[in-house]
């Protein structure tokens, strides 16, 4: 993950010479009573290093691409409040959060809105001391900034989850160029330049064998084509739902792979979030029952051959129910494998200043820098195979929900015959041996 | 709490996967000439598994706040 | 929650920006790829597919073809002898018959010559008879005269000589 941002803030916390914390343990239950500095540490002069803190922020999206110390990448950001219109710029007119500008403040790296509407328009310096301009309440349950002299409330951040997940319901829409829309962006380009000259080497070469990127690819898109779409969608139409599954495990892998690569171009959290997931689950929803035929209807409305009281009270809830749990356990399984991932390689490269003491014991910073590091490395290699196996694994569910809608009625026979043909033909194998 | 529930499903997750993996093994060793086919339904479902522990770990760090 | 807003679990928040933008970019890739790479690739990968299907089903066919017709050598080949040692056998006995036919005539030619050539003899014998005789009788003529002249002369010779022709004549 961010292991070259993570030893950037390592360094500086070492060198800060930060006072010694205990009970680490604690936080994540009671960060109540600790008057726990909420930066992830690069900012801070007194910081004291919290891991839930620090990993919370680098998971998390961002309206700046940080790359290392002080220096971040400013991203664009449009902004969009009813009755108050767009705001456009970049994320560095909020100079990290030191201004404020026509009512939005940036509060570790997203922005947010003030939501008392006597804020002044324009850009407005906010008082705080180092790079905390956003204080939060007594009771922790809002934040506030200080301008001239006064304290102006924020509102929530922009979610859409209706307060269900603590986001709350907010006055504002951010449409930035997140640093996750910015990967997301590349991750596109890629795929765009990788198979635009892919498929203009077969247009070249024609029948001849595959080379370079094409060879290369080939077997991955036989593979995906020949063990997913195929098996799994039936090999009547399969071929009119090839692009989506392909677009979803191309997409899904390469988002994945640019999420292990720890500095630049790399780093964010994409499939990691659940936002984007939701949208790719929901377009995997809306495309499975949009070619829903005739029988998946029957099947999951009105299954036939089953008393009508199973069916009103038992059945058809059921299966309506699953028509939303699939999309959503696909959701949840790609955003919790990978942001899973991702909290754990931070956690372990956190061990260093948890063992270090943020700073007051060397020796169990290099111990933590060991043992952490190992780790690391061992699990940056079982990331990478979840990269590839959570792309899979996405596919092949949606080319099954997929392969369910359009299931011809007919086809259960075929396939129970090649069942048994496959049976057949082990068995008779074992009666070789 | 939230931590102790996603130890535990981290446990129930665990018991799954080494099951997968011993039935896997077994059958791989009963039929070598399957195990192409037996790796990839094992792996599919030890991801399926290993969602079902991730929900719970999300569901903890939900509950932690 | 003193982490609600500043270090939340954003993560697990939907934010509509990134909704829409996570669509808009998906729906790109998806389309965009869909058209311009995958439909192409999956097309470009049957139709290698199909070829190769294609040329292993013409290398079946031609291989079948070839063992038809190694099939149809033999089948002639064998016809062939049978009609070689059929005209061979036929040949053989227009040959003999031929031949006898041959011997046949020639006897039968050879028997006429013969024939013809003894009647020939026969004839020119006759002739020849006829010829002496009439020869001996025209000689016998001379030398009677001969003899006759001689004997008018001296009669003991003429007597001696007239025995001695006479002797000649027997």
């Amino acid at each position: 993950m961010r292991i070259a941002i993570s030893g950037l803030i390592c360094l500086l916390v070492l060198v800060g010479g930060l006072s010694a914390q205990a009970g680490h343990d604690g936080h994540d239950h009671d960060g109540h009573d600790h008057p726990v500095e909420k930066d992830s540490g690069a900012h801070g002069e007194e910081a004291t290093y919290d891991p839930v803190s620090t990993i919370m922020h680098h998971i998390a999206d961002a309206n700046e691409f940080h790359l290392f110390g002080e220096v971040s990448i400013p991203l664009p950001v449009i902004l969009y409040a009813p009755g108050h219109g767009f705001t456009t710029g970049l994320s560095s007119m909020f100079h990290h959060g030191a201004t404020a500008v026509d009512g939005y403040v940036m509060n570790h790296g997203r922005v947010n809105r003030i939501a008392d509407a006597s804020f002044p328009e324009g850009h407005v310096d906010l008082e705080g001391e180092g790079h905390h301009f956003v204080h939060e309440s007594e009771d922790g349950e809002s934040a506030y900034v200080m301008a001239g002299g006064k304290q102006y409330m924020l509102d929530k951040p922009s979610t859409l989850d209706g307060g269900l997940m603590g986001g709350g319901i907010t006055s504002f829409y951010d449409f930035s160029i997140t640093k996750n829309v910015l990967t997301m962006m590349l991750a596109a380009l890629l795929l765009f330049i990788i198979f635009g000259r892919v498929s203009s080497a077969y247009k070249k070469r024609g029948d001849n064998a595959p080379s370079g990127l094409q060879g290369f690819l080939e077997p991955v898109f036989v593979f995906i084509r020949d063990e997913v779409a195929r098996p799994m969608i039936g090999e009547k139409h399969y071929e009119r739902f090839l692009p989506f599954i392909m677009s979803i495990f191309f997409f899904i892998l390469v988002c994945n792979l640019l999420g292990l690569i720890p500095f630049f171009p790399g780093s964010s959290n994409v499939t990691g979030n659940i936002g984007v997931t939701m949208v790719l689950a929901f377009l995997v929803f809306l495309v499975t029952n949009f070619s829903g035929n005739k029988h998946y209807w029957e099947h999951t409305l009105w299954m036939p051959g089953v008393p009508w009281w199973v069916k009103l009270f038992v059945l058809t809830p059921v299966e309506v129910l699953g028509l939303v749990i699939k999309p959503v356990s696909l959701m949840i399984r790609l955003f919790a494998n990978i942001t899973a991932g991702h909290i754990i390689i931070l956690s372990l490269i956190g061990l260093i200043f948890v063992f270090g003491n943020n700073g007051a014991s060397v020796g169990g910073a290099a111990t933590g820098a060991v043992v952490g590091g190992l780790f690391t490395a061992f699990m940056n290699l079982i990331e990478l195979l979840v990269a590839f196996l959570q792309a899979f694994i996405f596919a092949m569910l949606s080319a099954s929900y997929i392969g369910a809608a359009v299931e011809d009625h007919d086809h259960h026979d075929e396939d129970h015959a090649t069942d048994h043909h496959h049976g057949g033909a082990y068995a008779e194998k074992v009666a070789h041996h | 709490m939230g931590a102790l529930g996603a130890g535990i499903a981290a446990l129930g997750a665990g018991i799954g996967v080494g099951l997968i993996g011993s039935k896997a093994t077994e059958s791989i060793a009963r039929q070598p000439e399957a195990s192409g086919d037996i790796r990839t339904a094992m792996i599919i479902t030890a991801a399926l598994v290993e969602g079902a522990a991730l929900f719970a770990i999300v569901v903890g760090l939900l509950a932690n706040g | 929650m003193y982490q609600l807003f500043l270090i939340d679990f954003s993560v697990i928040k939907p934010d509509p920006g990134l909704l829409f933008w996570t669509s808009v970019i998906f729906l790109l890739v998806w389309f965009g790829l869909g058209r311009t790479a995958f439909k192409p690739i999956q097309k470009a990968l049957k139709k290698r597919e199909n070829e190769i299907q294609d040329s292993i089903d013409e290398a079946k066919r031609v291989q079948a073809e070839m063992a038809q017709l190694k099939a149809d050598n033999q089948q002639l080949l064998a016809e062939a002898r049978e009609e070689g040692m059929r005209i061979k056998r036929d040949a053989e006995g227009a040959a003999n018959r031929i031949i006898s036919e041959a011997k046949e005539e020639a006897k039968a030619q050879q028997q006429k010559i013969a024939a013809d050539a003894k009647r020939d003899i026969d004839n020119m014998r006759n002739a020849a008879m006829v010829d002496l005789k009439q020869q001996v009788g025209i000689m016998a003529l001379e030398i009677a005269e001969k003899v006759v002249r001689k004997e008018l002369s001296d009669d003991k010779g003429q007597q001696q000589l007239v025995d001695k022709l006479v002797a000649n004549l027997n």
